[in-house]
């Protein structure tokens, strides 16, 4: 449970519940509300961490008081001091002080004390001010007076009204009044208390007289509570807009070849030819075979075939499987990765407008052993692309970096590498690669083909063929799907790019009929032609109010100068 | 009231600063207004004395009030009430009376026919349904293909 704080007002009998400057609710001078302490104490307590809060209490006489114990919850470092007993209008108050700090506290008012706790902010202010009285003819010792104030820097004064005191000040927000009966545990908001001189007076009609209502809209957090003005600000950025270069990575420097685990040959087909003819002739001696596996299959680990040349020792040498010495030589690979740059191409612009950025210019790049691909028109139109593949002849698997400009801002990843089966496994691995590839590349995506037919027509019959409407409308269509591996050297061997552009419908001298895009701060006498004002202040005219509204109309509207 | 009248047949667009106006060669004095009459939007009535001139009088379209008015009108309509009396309902142009204070004026400017930048979008250009598609080649790809033969040991 939480508590609303209102400003209240007093008028004729009724209290006016006031929140955020705006009237709430009408209610009789009492409402009650059942709470526990404990539930009292948790809201207060929450008030606590962040805002300011006044307290108006009985002075604990003794330490079997209720709030006492609730106080020293919240104050655990608190304690009492003397009683300072007062007569105001033959009235007999007794009062004392409960400070907040163990060092005491900093100040009297009148017969009051007044405790600063100090702030993050290293200030000292005003934290919580715990004023304590106690009447002894008029408080019967069930009733505990709590007055919830939020209070802001201002002078404080001490108006004694009736049995109870309070605490004003001139620039008060909200406040409110209220006795909790620990008897009864009951929350009653009370008609102590005279307005607030210098808030806001007179409201509007009245909003709201459903007690239930006000019980449940004041046992919520008011979300305007703390308030606060709106500050200007922005317009500070940095205005940056400096670059770096992001070239083409580097080639990892470990190899797997390296672990001497395996070894990468380049042989030609003769090679080949003669390796398999070796492991299978007598010369491939099956006992030296049988001693490191059951198969001589089982000292090659994979044959494949790449769109590279691999980099490659000087003379070829013996190809050893295992620690068999074969009959046949080949080059090894020295190197297990590979770089193919593909060369460059510039993007300029057709129109010199703003059709030739997206959404209106389409680009896509097709990369052979990875697919077809949209790239954002944005990112490369007036630049050069630059495209690189870096390649794993091991694995096959290659990455196709895109540099547009200076910076490389696309890369996609495929596998070029085509498996050759040279095992029973290896050809059911193989089929079922290729099937996998081929339903993929099945699964064209043509998006919003109908829906794009359907509403085309609408936007064409209301505004024409503007290049907006064309450029939303038009389905998108996947051009290929993965190219991997075999199905790569099916495909086309060479990236390009497919740029597609609007076809302007420009009539001829358009811009004296209609003005082209302007968004410029001029004079009028610096301007000659068709023009189309976005804004104007008109000033310095001799003219009525009509005639000033005609001369905005018709700038707006389009005027010769 | 009475006031001046100069009568012009204006040949520019409504909607031009400058009007490029011809004068038609008569005016008229002691025109009035009609009661209860809008500077906005005035009916003026005179009587015309050479019945030669009114011809031109029905060429003109466009009108000059004198002071202490000095403002220039369209002229809506001309009507004859009556003999030679010649009523003319016209409407301000404030584009041509204050001319010279409107180009004084600073404003920003949407769309303009000598001073834009093409590379704003406000969607005014319209463009065919069907595209240009064009292919761009990379200059080099992928010309050869190598075994790569991977054996267990070194």
């Amino acid at each position: 449970m939480s508590i609303w704080l209102y400003r209240r007002e007093l008028q004729g009998g009724d209290a006016y519940i006031y929140a955020n400057d705006a009237l709430r609710a009408k209610v009789p001078l009492t409402m009650t509300v059942s709470c526990t302490l404990e539930q009292l104490h948790d809201t207060l307590a929450s008030i606590i961490e962040d805002d300011h809060i006044l307290f108006e209490i009985p002075f604990p006489l003794n330490t079997q008081m209720p709030y006492y114990n609730y106080l020293k919850q919240l104050f655990p470092n608190s304690y009492t001091q003397a009683n300072v007993t007062q007569s105001i209008d033959g009235v007999n108050y007794y009062s004392g002080s409960w400070n907040l700090l163990p060092s005491g506290s900093e100040g009297y008012y009148h017969s009051w004390c007044q405790a600063k706790r100090q702030y993050n902010s290293g200030d000292l202010h005003d934290v919580c001010t715990v004023i304590s009285h106690y009447s002894y003819n008029s408080i019967n010792s069930n009733n505990h007076i709590f007055s919830i104030h939020i209070p802001v820097w201002g002078t404080q004064d001490i108006d004694h009204q009736h049995n109870k005191l309070q605490i004003q000040t001139s620039t008060a927000k909200n406040w409110l009044n209220a006795i909790y009966d620990v008897v009864k545990q009951t929350l009653t908001f009370d008609a102590y208390g005279p307005n607030i001189a210098g808030l806001i007076s007179n409201g509007p009609n009245l909003v709201n007289t459903d007690l239930t209502e006000l019980v449940d809209f004041r046992l919520t957090e008011d979300p305007y509570n703390p308030g606060g003005t709106t500050e200007p600000g922005g317009g500070t950025g940095d205005h940056d807009d400096t670059t770096d270069p992001i070239d083409f990575s580097d080639l990892p420097s470990l190899a797997a070849s390296d672990t001497k685990f395996i070894t990468l040959y380049n042989p030609t087909l003769s090679e080949l030819n003669s390796l398999a003819q070796w492991m299978w002739s007598p010369l491939c001696v099956i006992e030296d075979l049988r001693k490191l596996w059951n198969n001589p299959m089982q000292g090659i680990l994979g044959l494949s075939i790449v769109p590279v040349q691999p980099i490659q020792a000087a003379s070829p040498s013996t190809i050893y499987l295992g620690n068999l010495e074969s009959a046949t030589t080949a080059h090894k690979i020295t190197s297990q990765y590979n770089i193919k740059y593909c060369g460059s191409i510039a993007i300029e612009e057709y129109w010199g407008s703003y059709l030739d950025y997206a959404p209106y210019t389409k680009i896509e790049i097709y990369l052979p052993y990875i697919g077809t691909r949209e790239i954002n028109t944005d990112d490369v139109m007036g630049k050069t692309i630059e495209c690189e593949y870096h390649i794993d002849v091991m694995s096959g698997a290659c990455i196709a970096q895109i540099k547009c400009g200076s910076a490389v801002l696309y890369q996609f990843a495929g596998n070029c590498a085509a498996s050759v089966p040279i095992t029973g496994n290896d050809w059911t691995n193989v089929i079922n690669g290729v099937m996998s590839v081929a339903i993929s590349t099945a699964m064209v995506a043509v998006g919003g083909a109908v829906g794009g037919a359907a509403s085309a027509a609408a936007a064409v019959s209301a505004v024409g063929s503007v290049a907006q409407n064309i450029a939303s409308m038009k389905p998108t269509v996947m051009k290929s799907g993965s190219l991997a591996g075999g199905a790569g050297f099916l495909g086309g061997q060479t990236p390009y790019l497919v740029i597609t552009r609007p076809r302007q419908a420009l009539p001829e001298n358009q811009n004296k009929y209609t003005g082209y895009p302007s968004w410029i701060t001029a004079s009028l006498s610096d301007l000659d032609g068709m023009t189309y004002v976005a804004e104007c202040h008109i000033e310095g005219i001799p003219c009525t109010m009509a005639e000033q509204d005609e001369i905005m109309n018709l700038l707006k509207g389009g005027v010769i100068l | 009231m009475s006031v001046s009248v100069s009568f012009y047949v204006n040949r520019s667009e409504n909607n031009r600063l400058d009007k490029d106006l011809e004068d038609v060669g008569i005016s008229a004095q002691d025109v009035v207004f009609k009661a209860t009459t809008s500077i906005m939007t005035p009916t003026l009535s005179f009587r015309y004395t050479n019945d030669s001139s009114v011809p031109r009088y029905f060429r003109c379209n466009y009108i000059r009030i004198g002071a202490p008015v000095n403002r220039y009108y369209f002229v809506d309509d001309i009507t004859t009430v009556a003999q030679r009396i010649i009523e003319l309902k016209c409407h301000i142009d404030v584009l041509m009376t204050y001319r010279d204070y409107i180009r004084q004026q600073t404003a920003v400017i949407q769309r303009q026919e000598n001073r834009w930048n093409l590379y704003l979008d406000d969607g005014s250009f319209k463009v065919y349904q069907n595209p240009m598609v064009q292919t761009k080649l990379f200059p080099n790809g992928f010309t050869t293909q190598q075994f790569v033969l991977a054996v267990a040991g070194a």
